[in-house]
């Protein structure tokens, strides 16, 4: 991956199928780039994997195979990975690790995406008034 | 006493049981006392402690103790000692006991031809403290074979709580059954005379019989309080299971139903973004609206579970403005509400430890409940004092009345006694309200009246004091 699209790559870890679709969607409209897993497990295997970082984890706690708590404390306890930025997202904050940047769900889009736009850079500039042409048209 | 069941020439095995060593060894002076009173000859076989409280005893009743060791009328036995010399793997060893204690006992008798040898010994009693009954009873038994060859008065003495419990009255059955005499601890043998015994024992068999009585009735009691527990076991396992369920209904509530619910929250969003349709536009906001309501729904109904199975609302405290809280409260209400007039009014500073969180869904509840059930006549007022250094109180007024059938369930869960209420929720949030209110440390009240319309009042202390649970 080039470094570039590190800058602008968000990682979406989540095992809700459309949410993640429409997430993808989204931050696609919104000019990132976008990576998806559904448990902890790959989310890790990616992370160690890839060369370059991603700007941003938007992390469920609930997972398949481990969870995001453990997924969490193993990036934190991780040279590599402790300083990739996580956005923890739930519908019970009260479960989030302490300290940890909690967005509660369901979801408002624009705050999600004015926390993206703190650690990432976008691959092109959206259309003035907000999403593409493209993402426009059904 | 005892000496009555000695007859002068004859050989007497008795028993004594003793509770403590006192009366032990007031009763082994007594009959080893009587002895010497009597010309005959004395062998004291007792452990060291018991040998120091006889030897004292007889001293005391001016017993010569010295000049009858000497003259060969009183020996003293390490009862331990003796013990160690004829048992054999535990069991006493009758060759052994014949040498080291029948030939001794003999030659005693040999030395005073026609004086009867008085003994008291407690061997036995310390085989059987040492968990060994059946060694002590053969003891028994070397001693019988003894007292039948030679003349000798025996006392033997058993501590009476080796005989406790049932296994313990076979073993009592056993050791008297060794024994020409037995003692009873109550000193029964000191009564004067035959009728005096018989008076004692017509009242020990009373006292038997209502023992047998009181044994009869516990048992009964005992078995029914084994079928109380049972039966609050079972209770208590059925208990169990249910909240097992619960916390199961809790957990596919919290995820299964949520996460759904939340992409479709979320993609209704989305196509807010992407539309400029009016008609798309609109139908995309009542999907979000009747979502979002839905998610309340779903988390008053955690809330209400986790309350249920005794988990208690978490609090997560913070500093807090109430006041800016209840600002953008009434701005949003205001605006959804156009035709209602919302007044905020407020002194001192409202800033607290709480959890903001939870204040903005109590604060938030209290309101939608005055704006719906209010006189829409009258305006909701919201009062925030902050004058108390200890204290927060925020009150809710409207100029509606509570019925008064309905005011005992005011806050009761899921009662529908608010006009409407079940129709767009699901009569919890004052429940609820309540709840995180106590989880905070305050207390919530509520007065109504045709007068004075409805005041939902709640004081909150501004840090926590105990960590509290709803």
């Amino acid at each position: 991956m080039r470094s570039s699209e590190a800058e602008c790559t968000v990682l979406v870890v989540d095992d809700e199928f459309e949410l993640v679709q429409t997430l993808r969607e989204v931050f696609t409209d919104e000019g990132y780039h976008v990576r998806t897993v559904s448990n902890g497990r790959d989310a890790l295997r990616y992370l160690r994997e890839t060369a370059v970082k991603p700007c941003l984890v938007v992390l469920d706690l609930i997972l398949p195979m481990l969870d995001g708590n453990a997924v969490y404390a193993i990036m934190k306890a991780d040279p590599e990975l402790a300083s990739v930025p996580i956005l923890v997202s739930t519908s019970d904050p009260s479960r989030a690790p302490a300290g940890a940047e909690v967005m509660r769900k369901p979801i408002v889009l624009d705050a999600l995406l004015a926390h993206v736009e703190r650690y990432c850079v976008r691959r092109k500039e959206p259309p003035p008034s907000g999403p593409s042409e493209a993402a426009r048209r059904p | 006493m005892i000496d009555r069941a000695l007859a002068p020439s004859d050989s007497c095995h008795m028993v004594q049981l003793f509770d403590n060593d006192t009366s032990l060894s007031e009763v082994v002076s007594q009959y080893l006392g009587a002895g010497l009173a009597a010309g005959e000859m004395v062998i004291l076989i007792a452990t060291a402690a018991h040998r120091s409280a006889i030897r004292r005893q007889l001293t005391d009743r001016a017993f010569d103790l010295e000049r009858a060791q000497a003259a060969g009328l009183y020996t003293e036995l390490d009862a331990h000692d003796l013990l160690a010399g004829f048992l054999v793997d535990g069991r006493p060893d009758a060759t052994k006991f014949e040498a080291l204690v029948g030939d001794r006992i003999e030659a005693m008798q040999q030395t005073r031809p026609g004086v009867r040898i008085r003994a008291y010994g407690e061997m036995v009693d310390l085989l059987w403290g040492d968990d060994n009954p059946a060694a002590a009873l053969e003891l028994e038994s070397l001693w019988n074979d003894f007292c039948a060859r030679q003349p000798l008065a025996l006392l033997c003495a058993y501590h009476a709580a080796h005989f406790g419990g049932d296994a313990g009255e076979t073993g009592l059955e056993a050791v008297c059954g060794a024994h020409d005499y037995v003692v009873p601890r109550e000193q029964a043998g000191a009564l004067p005379d035959a009728n005096g015994r018989l008076r004692e024992l017509t009242l020990l068999q009373q006292r038997a019989a209502a023992l047998s009585l009181e044994v009869t009735r516990r048992t009964a009691l005992e078995g029914d309080l084994r079928e109380a527990l049972s039966a609050a076991t079972a209770a208590h396992a059925v208990a169990d299971e249910s909240v097992r369920y619960n916390e199961l209904f809790t957990r596919m509530v919290g995820h299964d139903l949520r996460n759904p619910l939340n992409a479709i929250v979320t993609t209704a969003h989305y196509l807010t973004r992407i539309s400029t349709e009016p008609k798309l536009l609109r139908a995309a906001q009542r999907i979000t609206s009747s979502s979002m309501r839905m998610a309340r729904m779903i988390e008053q109904l955690l809330d209400f579970t986790r309350i249920q199975v005794g988990k208690g609302l978490h609090v997560e405290r913070g500093t807090t403005d109430l006041l800016q809280l209840c600002q953008g409260l009434v701005t949003t209400l205001q605006s959804t509400h156009p035709g209602r007039t919302i007044v905020l009014a407020s002194r001192g500073v409202a800033v607290g430890e709480l959890d903001a969180e939870r204040m903005t869904q109590v604060l938030s509840t209290l309101l939608l409940n005055a704006v719906h059930y209010g006189d829409d006549a009258r305006p909701v007022r919201l009062d925030l004092d902050g004058s108390d250094p200890g204290s927060l109180t925020v009150s809710v007024h409207n100029g509606g009345v509570v019925s008064p059938e309905v005011m005992p369930l005011f806050f009761a869960p899921m009662h529908g006694g608010l006009k409407g209420e079940h129709t767009q929720a699901l009569g919890l949030g004052l429940y609820l309200t309540r709840a995180l209110i106590r989880a905070h440390g305050g207390e919530i009240a509520v007065h109504s009246s045709a007068a004075g319309g409805t005041v939902v009042r709640v004081e909150l202390p501004r840090q926590a004091t105990v960590e509290m649970t709803a």
